[in-house]
């Protein structure tokens, strides 16, 4: 690919003026809702003007503004970095690196989508890691730019792995996939639907009740006069038919969980076609806003697969890649791909993990039979001595206790039991949780650094935890004999240190 | 593949941590916790006071736990100290500590993306600086040793930097 097309400061899609508009128009409808409606009300006015009147100047001012900043948007290539000129009362110049850059994503939300541009976005990993994002480029130019991006970053740290020969194949950069390659994995609304369903309703539920609260009680005196009187007269009766509410509202609530967690699915999953080949993996997805993971192979962190309980009668798991990222953009940025089966994880796992087809058998290791005893304290006898103590007092039935402590005892168990580490030379492989099972599977070089940690109990009786930390979060494994703990802990040390590939 | 039993792949001639001398820290460090466990606890012993002369209630019931729990922690941080430590090796930087709670954490200088020194406004009085060590992908440092003198942690941070800087 040739350096001089970005070799000149350029400016974005002239369509970029919209987009940078609407993103500051729904900032600014924010603060105008929340500050003026709220604290003014709508009848107000400023200086004799009403609010459409003053709504038009400001949202006129704001054109202004995005125009400005449109044309102070430039970027280009400088030698061995990608800079940014931004800002339009104080100028901003960002310099990334090449061997900086972790990931080079194309995104398109609900406007860039209407104006058929992309948003690149680039992440730099470090410490002070932070997201670059240019918000309009035509297609054409915003998927030359992610390659060129991409092959300079390989360039640039691929210099020191000439001694491997296996490298070169792997360090080639991810040719991107035309259409003519058959996904492994391609969405259709029955997908959607069965992945919809089967999310975790209950947490989902719990969010948007979260948000909800927090949203409307800005609003509260414009609702709660309007019911007012509703509330005031049938008060008593409310109080009465309690019992029917209560149901009534928890009904409510788990058809909105499901409704949110459908919406989500929707939006987040819309036409998901998930490629793999040797060199890397690409995602595509995204209803209103389409996102656009390109993963190559040597950027892959670790893989780590979930279930839930239902999934896990309908047999799929959700895969996520692994990417380096900052700590803040870690949930945001991973790349998932709900519902795959147990094949399309062998195919994953075949392309990128080839190591694991070893005929040694792996060597297995298990908490102690002290974690059991650990979550049974902190789960099953704590809560039920509290409850016994409660319901004595309080002269409430006691017997609830009883039908709580087998649960809590068997879950214990089962999660003492779901508890695996197995690791052989090249690979290791976590695994743990019962009703939420997940898997991580880390090449031993990919790690950055381990930590091994023992409190005094766990002194006593010779047992330690052992936690493995990769640029994209971290992984451990705890109570286990503290022999094997000090093995694990130098066998990464040594498989890091004397690893030649770039890990990153 | 290389054929190996499980017994072999984990405790053949890998180097073993546990076989390297720690590093102690500055004494002053120990001093400077000290020092700052007692202006806490100063406080303390002012709230203390006033809550005495509000309430009815005898002395010894507030000043006993008071010396108990100072009496502990300061035998807890004399012991602590003497955990505190850290190594280099070859290829990596390792620390660890904690008495009630042990931590060892070793960070091989192959994925370090750089290191600094941090001075505190008590540690400067000292003339005490703490060296960090972070690598990629976390928001805080992923090792931090405190309490050594300014000069041995700025050599430490040009060591650290430049083992690691091989590795670019």
């Amino acid at each position: 690919m040739s350096s001089e097309l970005f070799e000149l400061p350029q400016r974005q899609s002239p369509i970029g003026v919209a987009v940078i508009f609407a993103k500051n128009l729904r900032k600014g409808i924010n603060i105008f809702v929340s500050v003026v409606l709220v604290e003014f009300g709508f009848k107000s006015s400023f200086l004799g003007l009403s609010l459409p009147v003053l709504a038009t100047l400001i949202a006129l001012l704001y054109l202004i503004i995005s125009i400005l900043q449109y044309l102070r948007f430039q970027f280009f290539v400088a030698s061995d970095q990608f800079v940014i000129e931004r800002g339009v009362l104080s100028r901003e110049k960002i310099n990334i690196p090449f061997e900086r850059i972790q990931t080079v994503n194309l995104k398109q939300n609900v406007i860039q989508q209407l104006f058929g541009v992309f948003a690149v976005s680039v992440d730099t990993a470090g410490s002070a890691g932070k997201e670059i994002e240019i918000p309009a480029l035509s297609k054409t130019h915003a998927r030359q730019l992610q390659e060129f991006l991409i092959e300079m970053k390989t360039q640039v740290s691929g210099t020191e792995m000439e001694e491997e020969p296996n490298s070169a194949i792997e360090e080639a950069e991810v040719s991107s996939f035309s259409g003519t390659d058959q996904p492994l994995l391609q969405f259709g609304i029955k997908d959607l639907l069965r992945i919809g369903l089967t999310e975790n309703h209950i947490r989902n539920g719990f969010v948007v009740f979260a948000f909800v609260n927090g949203y409307l009680w800005q609003f509260q005196d414009y609702w709660l006069e309007l019911w007012e009187p509703f509330f005031e007269e049938n008060a008593a009766l409310w109080l009465t038919e309690m019992f029917l509410i209560i149901p009534a509202l928890l009904l409510l609530f788990i058809i909105l969980s499901i409704l949110t967690s459908l919406l989500q699915t929707f939006l987040r999953y819309f036409n998901l076609r998930f490629f793999i080949n040797e060199k890397g993996a690409q995602i595509v997805a995204g209803l209103l806003k389409r996102t656009e993971f390109q993963i190559p192979v040597n950027k892959i962190q670790y893989l780590k697969w979930k279930s839930n309980p239902l999934r896990k009668i309908l047999g799929i798991h959700t895969l996520v890649i692994k990417q380096a990222t900052s700590m803040e953009h870690r949930e945001k940025k991973s790349a998932k791909v709900p519902g795959c089966n147990d094949d399309h994880l062998k195919t994953v796992l075949n392309a990128f993990y080839p190591e694991r087809e070893t005929t040694e058998q792996p060597l297995e290791l298990q908490p102690d039979t002290y974690f059991f005893w650990r979550m049974f304290g902190f789960y099953g006898l704590v809560p039920v001595v509290l409850w016994l103590a409660i319901s004595y007092v309080a002269e409430m039935s006691w017997w609830w206790s009883l039908i709580y402590f087998p649960i809590a005892i068997w879950w214990s168990y089962r999660f003492y039991k779901s508890n695996i580490l197995s690791i052989n030379a090249e690979i290791l492989q976590l695994q743990w949780g019962w009703l939420f099972p997940s898997k991580s599977l880390i090449k031993w070089y990919k790690l950055q650094s381990v930590k091994y940690s023992q409190n005094w109990f766990q002194k006593r009786r010779g047992l330690a935890n052992v936690i493995f930390y990769t640029a994209a979060g971290r992984e451990f494994i705890k109570h286990i004999p503290q022999k094997e703990a000090k093995e694990i802990y130098n066998y990464a040390l040594f498989k890091i240190e004397s690893a030649e590939k770039s890990w990153m | 593949m290389e054929e190996f039993t499980n017994e072999s792949f984990l405790s053949a001639d890998i180097p073993k941590i546990e076989a390297v001398e720690f590093e102690h820290l500055e004494r002053d460090y120990l001093y400077m916790r000290l020092l700052a466990l007692g202006l806490a606890f100063l406080l303390l012993a002012g709230a203390l006071v006033v809550f005495w002369f509000k309430n009815d209630i005898a002395l010894w019931k507030l000043l006993l736990p008071y010396l108990l729990v100072l009496g502990g922690i300061i035998v807890l941080e004399l012991k602590g100290f003497k955990i505190k430590s850290f190594a280099l090796r070859e290829k990596d930087v390792s620390y660890q500590s904690g008495l009630i709670w042990y931590k060892h954490t070793s960070v091989p200088f192959n994925r370090i993306q750089h290191c600094e020194v941090q001075q505190g406004v008590l540690a400067r009085l000292f003339d005490l600086a703490t060296v960090k060590v972070f690598t990629a992908g976390g928001a805080s440092s992923d090792l931090s040793i405190s309490g050594l003198s300014k000069e041995r942690a700025q050599q430490l941070r040009d060591f650290i930097t430049q083992l690691s800087a091989q590795h670019e």
